[in-house]
């Protein structure tokens, strides 16, 4: 607590300055503590205590009325002898910053600027100044008149005759909201920084013992196929092994240390791809709502970890709403700089997707602890999920924002830059070749073997529409509505394999030959791959590549 | 047979992925930093490389370089324990698995690479 002198102390204080109207107490660095200081340094010449000959508050004829009525630090005056101490005078600035007017003001206690959030024991350290006739400095949480809370560098001092007696308290104000914000903000990134290297060391750390253990869990289970309760124990601890990797993932999620492969995405067709799978994981009792803007422009995102992030942020919702209700999922542009601002983002385009419950809502104490990791309030909770989901967008470049109110509901709102517009994939791939050459389309993952096979398939005279991922190869077939033929490899890992890419061609084009390659014939066995597909082995050669495309494409012709 | 030179700073994982890939039908060399590789593989050219990101010395990354610096075209995997968001997949061409990693799934990787740089050199023939 930063208290000034009493009143026995003030009588031995050797430095009272005086002249022949007033004396006072040089504050000689007391207040100095953790309350904010509006000097930037520590007071050392201002009075903490004065004492006056002339106790009214009618001569407002000098030149010191002119200069209260004219400085921009707020002040008042209370009459600690009429009951309960009103205000018995504030300067202009005291109401600019309240925004209350003169009337609304005198007769009233201070204490008519505190509100639901104020700290209780700030209360009894200024109450307690008062009682031991002490100056105080403090931060308090204040609210203006309509309602708009700010943080409030109060200073207190009494104010007596010249034989003690107390006739008023002085009182300044400042507004240090901002400051208080960014140090709050400031003190919590450099606590989840620290988190962050922890955890992170924590988990590389974990992943080379699990390594370690599921690979010798994996040696072992290829040896006991005879043993049953053998096999049975060792498929429990990879069961273990594998949760354990999970909780290093998620660790490295929130470490934001997680491997992301963006993708260009459009939000609103993620969200509308992925709903199905949200109205089952929410329930019944939980009705959900899509809002979504349309012509929402593109952003970069590994589309999975954002769907992680959408259901994590929906789990919470449905929480929040044991007896069901209403979530909401939304979309929106943000591009003006001073929204951006508001939000600590550079100026620049956003897409906002908000997820509204109406659910219990936080205290700004638990919204506030939120994304730590193993924070939680759920029983069982494993207090990982927002602290992954802030993670993720931050990795992201983007932002992620909490609001809520106790028994109103939650708004968490996730905003990400928007991805400039560029051209469409592999459109320099267009050829321009004879008129009833027929179209490939080559989907490859490896570099050197798309290029060497694109080179290859035109030497023979085809066209060749090539790309290395299933997204980019749909992409390219709506372009170029005319394509004869599929050539894809089966294994395309990070996106939509091969076989997934054939069965979207087929119902854009029903009839289109596929030809499906691999290096990896086992692969086939576990996925149930329909015997009919062509398929080609890796390693294959140029005339075998050519054989089994003329055949495809000239099926009465050729013969396998 | 195919050989595989493996290099792990850890010597428990490195004799793991060398019994898996043996049992698997691979020749295996193992290497417990790049220097000791780059001999290793002075000495007897591989096929592929399957190595630990970090190690003390060279780490994976610049192993594989100096390795493709003597055949371009060498598939190379890299399993860490630490993610590395460089985009290596498709700028260098090196297949990346965090640990920990299904052996299976490693090898299942591997056999894909070594018949995507057979195919690369049969239709380059």
């Amino acid at each position: 607590m930063v208290l000034g002198k009493n009143d026995s102390e003030r009588e031995q204080a050797i430095t009272i300055e005086s002249d022949e109207q007033s004396a006072g107490v040089p504050a000689s660095g007391e207040l100095e503590g953790n309350a904010y200081n509006p000097l930037g340094n520590a007071g050392i010449n201002h009075w903490q205590a004065s004492y006056v000959t002339h106790a009214s508050l009618d001569e407002r004829n000098n030149i010191f009325f002119a200069a209260v009525q004219m400085t921009r630090m707020p002040m008042v005056v209370c009459d600690p002898n009429q009951p309960d101490t009103p205000i018995v005078f504030a300067n202009k600035a005291f109401l600019d910053l309240t925004q209350y007017t003169e009337e609304e003001t005198l007769g009233r206690n201070c204490r008519f600027l505190q509100g639901e959030q104020t700290d209780q024991n700030t209360i009894a350290e200024i109450r307690t100044a008062l009682k031991e006739n002490r100056a105080v400095a403090v931060d308090i949480l204040n609210y203006k008149a309509d309602g708009t809370p700010f943080w409030n560098a109060l200073f207190m001092g009494p104010v007596s005759d010249q034989n003690g007696k107390l006739l008023y308290w002085f009182a300044s104000q400042m507004d240090i909201t901002e400051r208080r914000l960014t140090e709050n903000s400031f003190r919590q990134a450099q606590k989840m920084e620290a988190i962050g290297q922890l955890t992170a060391g924590l988990a590389h750390d974990f992943n080379n013992l699990l390594q370690i253990i599921t690979g010798n869990l994996e040696l072992a289970g290829q040896y006991a196929h005879a043993h049953p309760t053998l096999s049975q124990a060792i498929a429990n601890a990879q069961q273990a092994a594998e949760r354990g990797g999970k909780l290093t993932q998620q660790l490295l999620a929130f470490a934001r240390k997680q491997r992301l492969e963006p993708k260009r995405i459009n939000l609103n067709s993620l969200i509308v791809d992925f709903s199905e799978m949200l109205v089952r994981t929410l329930g019944e009792s939980v009705d959900l709502r899509l809002d979504l803007k349309p012509g929402l422009p593109s952003c970069t995102l590994d589309p999975t970890h954002m769907e992680m992030a959408l259901l994590n942020v929906l789990i919470n919702a449905r929480d929040a709403m044991p007896g069901g209700g209403k979530v909401t999922v939304a979309t929106a542009l943000m591009n003006d700089s001073e929204r951006s601002g508001v939000h600590q983002l550079p100026p620049g385009a956003y897409v906002v997707i908000c997820i509204i419950d109406e659910g219990v809502g936080m205290t700004p104490e638990v919204a506030r602890r939120a994304t730590e990791p193993f924070f939680t309030t759920k029983m069982p909770g494993t207090g990982l999920g927002l602290a992954m989901v802030h993670g993720f967008v931050q990795q992201s470049n983007g932002r992620l924002e909490i609001d809520s109110h106790l028994d109103k509901g939650t708004a968490v709102r996730m905003i990400f830059p928007v991805t400039l517009e560029r051209a469409g994939a592999s459109l320099h791939n267009v050829p321009t070749s004879k008129p009833d050459a027929q179209t490939i389309l080559l989907v490859e993952d490896s570099d050197d073997v798309r290029q060497v096979t694109e080179k290859y398939l035109r030497s023979q005279g085809y066209i060749v529409l090539s790309t290395h991922s299933g997204e980019e190869a749909l992409q390219l077939l709506d372009q170029h509505k005319k394509v004869d033929l599929l050539f894809t490899d089966i294994i395309m890992p990070g996106g939509m394999n091969g076989l997934v890419l054939a069965d979207r061609v087929k119902q854009r084009i029903p009839d289109i030959p596929v030809l499906l390659a691999t290096g990896y014939t086992e692969e086939l066995a576990n996925q149930n791959v329909n015997t009919s597909l062509c398929i080609l082995n890796k390693p294959y050669r140029g005339h075998e590549l050519t054989e089994r495309i003329n055949a495809l494409l000239k099926p009465d012709k050729a013969s396998f | 047979m195919q050989h595989i030179l493996v290099v792990d700073d850890d010597t428990q994982i490195a004799a793991l992925f060398e019994s898996f890939l043996e049992a698997s039908g691979y020749r295996v060399t193992v290497a417990h930093d790049g220097f000791a590789a780059l001999q290793a593989d002075a000495e007897n050219a591989v096929d592929a490389i399957v190595t630990d990101l970090s190690m003390p010395g060279m780490n994976g990354r610049e192993l594989i370089d100096r390795l493709r610096e003597r055949r371009s075209d060498l598939p190379a995997i890299i399993v860490s324990g630490f993610p590395c968001n460089d985009d290596l997949d498709s700028v260098n061409k090196i297949v990346v698995f965090m640990k920990p990693v299904r052996l299976a799934q490693l090898v299942q990787r591997l056999q894909d690479l070594l018949a995507d740089t057979q195919t690369a050199q049969n239709l380059t023939a």
